[in-house]
């Protein structure tokens, strides 16, 4: 009898495997990235980046393609560890986006979802009790859960697109016509700031990979790059009734909006239910990361995850009005921290091979 | 010899010394069943000690005393013994006073005779024991009708006659210090890890209690982190089933006295799976696991979300529906989230209750109990009617769960999230769900990841949560040894080829 579908070597099989390894990680990093991305949006600096969300979010594709580029590079040269110094900025990095994680659940769920509770009474608990779920000899868990919660995301995304968005108007696609090149550019700044995790993710996506699996490697950039552009296309989808609003409008108002226009009230609650996920995976996610970050970078045998989620508590606590101006010269400034420290990174491993 | 004391020493070939030892060991004659039967072998002084009703009487009087008492030869030693005069099946020669009490006790025959060193122990089993019968609890419509019993030794051999296979290995042990307890570690030789198999050896090996009465107990004693809330086993009673988890690589831990085989490394959709999902074609069995999967969303989510959205976001619900219930609930004496909690403890009564009550009480007791839960509690204005609905639904949702330890996990989640529900609505309840998420997809059954393949994502037979057709299931589970991981090689149906 003939064959005529191929065998699977073992080789084979366990390629395919460091494969899902690397899908993985990246579907936990790209959760993080657009997690990131609708943070800006839950804060309400929405008056920068949503107006022209269209237009910022393709610009924002070739910053992450070039940053994860680098990363790539510098990750493969390095043998795939994470260099000591790289991995403090990137804890630092990633103790941020923690942070700015807690901060849009609570402006979430106290804004909308339980209006009458004290932000301490939903930040504290999620941080001490993710901290404590992560706790121990649990590898992955946070990476796992951001990788199958993907699926809830998606029929939510779906669900809104059917029933949200033909009630937009369409008309207002045009943001670089409606509030003109400034405020896009200003926009797309905003945005990038939120992909700076592209140049960390391939530190650890190839940490796990084998030797002998270099076929495996011409697949990453494009999973990648399409899952970015995938990510961003839904930060878009979610924006398109914004530009409805003023400017100055906040987050809440918006989805206010959207629930006013639809009177179909799943696609509301899936919208909401999906970001408070989203970013509690982000959160969970983001802390597991900053601690193998702490762990390399201090040469720890194993970094404590409760306290250091504990400690973003504090800053999701300040009063938002307080901590809008630092946030938006903050945010987009951490892109150029970790580009600068991805090409830091490049030239110390150029100058230790002359060495 | 204190009495309770494990047995120890050694036989030699003194007679009396040796009946001492024995008799001192079996607490003869203090002890009723155990029996001592002295006669002659060639003139020379014969014991033979066993325990009353473990041993086919007749077996021992035709195939032991008759051979023993009409022999003729002088040089009585072990091997003439075991060799020339017993005609039975297995026997064997032991000096350990231990091996000759712990033969003694399952059922076997111990012969000492004079001059001769040690004992020979004759395998005549004859104690009373369940039939094969059909499952209790894995019931199926397609596919085999019957079930494991409490002897290990049946069991094996049920799973024997499926797997006609030399690759099947037995490897039998015990547990329990002081009871000790067959234990049987079943396994495909070159399908499963061997690491796996290891690991399974190694901790039944590490088990330290006196006894173990139950295979749930060996399954705490063994499980990676007994404080979770999913099992990280999975218990059988279908030796179809076990021979299924066989093929998929898994190892199979069976107990003496227990209906049932525990199979590791689990994937926890395992857990999800019908025995006769695979019987039935892929389509029937799809929907009934597309079924199942929304009968667990209902479980999990329906009591929860009913309060969360009459207690905290009313914008939730259609205005018609939204004006039923407030009206329905302004008649109400107790709020929404005290009487769902209590609709869902007496749900759980009343299902506890029926598990327990002889058979012929239990249709009786599902009468009234429907009857208190639905229209008499409506109608005395207790809870309100969309609320029995609700509760009705998780209770069948749970119900169409095959693993019982799973069904019993999954009311213990509902309750919490119930109770997350009420104190923080959509919150709550979406935090606790990650929350259990994050702890579920951290845990490992044998050093595997216990929701793999699904997360972690990993090459494995894609019969998962639809079912795969068969003849596309070319790949065994994550957990077997990867060098035997394809089923088939070429295509399954392989005459489409030819035609």
């Amino acid at each position: 009898m003939k064959t005529t579908t191929a065998v699977h070597s073992e080789e084979t099989l366990r390629a395919v495997n460091d494969r899902a390894v690397l899908r993985e990680n990246n579907l936990a990093l790209c959760t993080l990235i657009y997690a990131q991305l609708l943070s800006m949006s839950a804060l309400s600096l929405l008056s920068i980046a949503s107006t022209s969300a269209y237009l910022s979010a393709l610009m924002t594709i070739l910053p992450a393609a070039l940053l994860y580029a680098l990363g790539s590079v510098c990750a493969g040269r390095r043998g795939y560890h994470l260099p000591r110094a790289l991995a403090a900025v990137f804890a630092l990095l990633f103790f941020s986006d923690m942070a700015l994680c807690l901060l849009s659940l609570t402006e979430i769920v106290c804004a909308y979802v339980l209006p009458g509770a004290g932000r301490s009474m939903i930040a504290l608990p999620a941080a001490f009790f993710i901290g404590l779920a992560l706790t121990g000899k649990k590898p992955g868990g946070a990476r796992r859960a951001a990788a199958l919660l993907v699926l809830f995301y998606l029929p939510a995304l779906v669900i809104c697109l059917l029933f949200a968005l033909p009630e937009g108007n369409i008309g207002h696609l045009y943001p670089l016509l409606g509030y003109g090149g400034a405020q896009t550019l200003r926009g797309s700044l905003y945005m990038t700031g939120g992909v700076w995790s592209a140049g960390a993710l391939p530190f650890f996506t190839q940490r796990e990979r084998q030797p002998q699996l270099k076929k495996a490697r011409p697949y990453l950039a494009p999973l990648t790059a399409l899952l970015l552009m995938a990510l961003l296309l839904f930060f878009y989808a979610y924006l398109l009734p914004a530009p409805l609003l003023p400017g100055d409008w906040g987050f809440v108002l918006r989805l206010q909006l959207i629930m006013e226009m639809s009177p179909n009230t799943l696609s509301w609650s899936l919208m909401l239910i999906s970001r408070m996920l989203m970013f509690l995976s982000a959160f969970s996610v983001a802390g597991d990361t900053a601690c193998e970050c702490l762990h390399t970078a201090f040469q720890k045998k194993k970094a404590p995850v409760l306290p250091l989620l504990l400690l973003s508590v504090p800053l999701a606590l300040l009063p938002l009005h307080q901590l809008l101006p630092v946030l938006e010269t903050a945010l987009p400034l951490r892109y150029a921290v970790c580009l600068a420290a991805v090409i830091a990174a490049l030239f110390v491993r150029k100058k230790e091979a002359k060495a | 010899m204190p009495l309770n004391a494990p047995a120890q020493g050694a036989l030699t070939d003194d007679f009396a010394e040796n009946a001492r030892l024995i008799e001192c060991a079996m607490s003869i004659p203090l002890c009723e069943d155990s029996v001592k039967r002295e006669f002659a072998i060639a003139g020379r002084r014969a014991t033979v000690y066993f325990i009353d009703g473990m041993i086919d009487n007749e077996r021992i009087a035709h195939y032991v005393l008759a051979p023993c008492m009409q022999a003729h030869f002088t040089d009585v030693t072990p091997e003439s013994l075991m060799q020339t005069l017993l005609p039975v099946g297995s026997v064997a020669h032991t000096q350990q006073l231990s091996q000759l009490l712990s033969r003694v006790y399952a059922g076997d025959a111990a012969i000492i005779c004079e001059s001769m060193p040690g004992a020979v122990i004759c395998d005549i089993k004859g104690y009373v024991k369940r039939g094969v019968t059909k499952p209790q609890t894995e019931n199926v419509v397609q596919g085999p009708q019957e079930g494991f019993t409490e002897t290990l030794r049946d069991n094996i051999v049920l799973l024997r006659r499926i797997m006609r296979s030399p690759q099947l290995i037995s490897h039998a042990s015990s547990v329990g210090s002081r009871i000790p307890t067959r234990v049987c570690v079943l396994y495909l030789k070159g399908v499963a890890r061997e690491e796996c198999v290891e690991e399974v050896l190694r901790r039944i090996e590490g088990c330290n209690v006196d006894y173990v009465s139950s295979i749930g107990m060996l399954e705490q004693l063994l499980e990676d982190d007994p404080m979770a809330l999913l099992p990280q086993m999975i218990a059988t009673e279908r030796p179809d089933r076990a021979a299924s988890f066989l093929l998929s690589g898994q190892v199979l831990i069976g107990l003496d006295n227990a209906p049932q085989m525990l199979a590791a490394p689990l994937s926890a959709a395992a857990l999800f799976h019908a025995p006769d999902d695979s019987a039935l074609r892929w389509q029937y069995g799809t929907f009934l696991r597309f079924l199942r999967l929304f009968g667990v969303l209902c479980a999990l989510l329906a009591p929860a979300l009913f309060v969360a959205l009459t207690m905290h976001h009313t914008e939730g619900i259609p205005l018609s529906l939204l004006t039923s219930v407030q009206e329905a609930q302004s008649r109400m004496p107790i709020g929404v989230f005290p009487a769902t909690l209590l609709m869902l403890i007496i749900f759980s009564l009343i299902n506890e209750a029926c598990t327990r009550v002889p058979s012929v009480m239990g249709g009786s007791l599902g009468v009234v109990s429907a009857l208190i839960l639905g229209q008499a509690a409506v109608q005395a204005d207790i809870v309100n009617p969309q609320l029995i609905v609700m509760v009705a639904l998780s209770g069948l949702g749970s119900f169409v769960v095959p693993d019982y330890p799973t069904t019993i996990a999954l009311r213990i989640a509902q309750l919490l999230l119930v109770i997350a529900g009420g104190v923080a609505g959509y919150f709550g309840i979406f935090f606790t769900l990650f929350l259990m998420i994050l702890h579920a997809l951290s845990r490992r059954s044998l050093r595997v990841p216990l929701f793999a393949p699904l997360s972690p994502a990993r090459t494995d037979n894609p019969d998962l949560i639809a079912r795969y057709p068969v003849w596309r299931q070319r790949l065994r589970g994550y957990v077997s040894n990867p060098a035997s991981m394809l089923r088939a090689r070429g295509r399954m149906r392989g005459w489409e080829e030819e035609r």
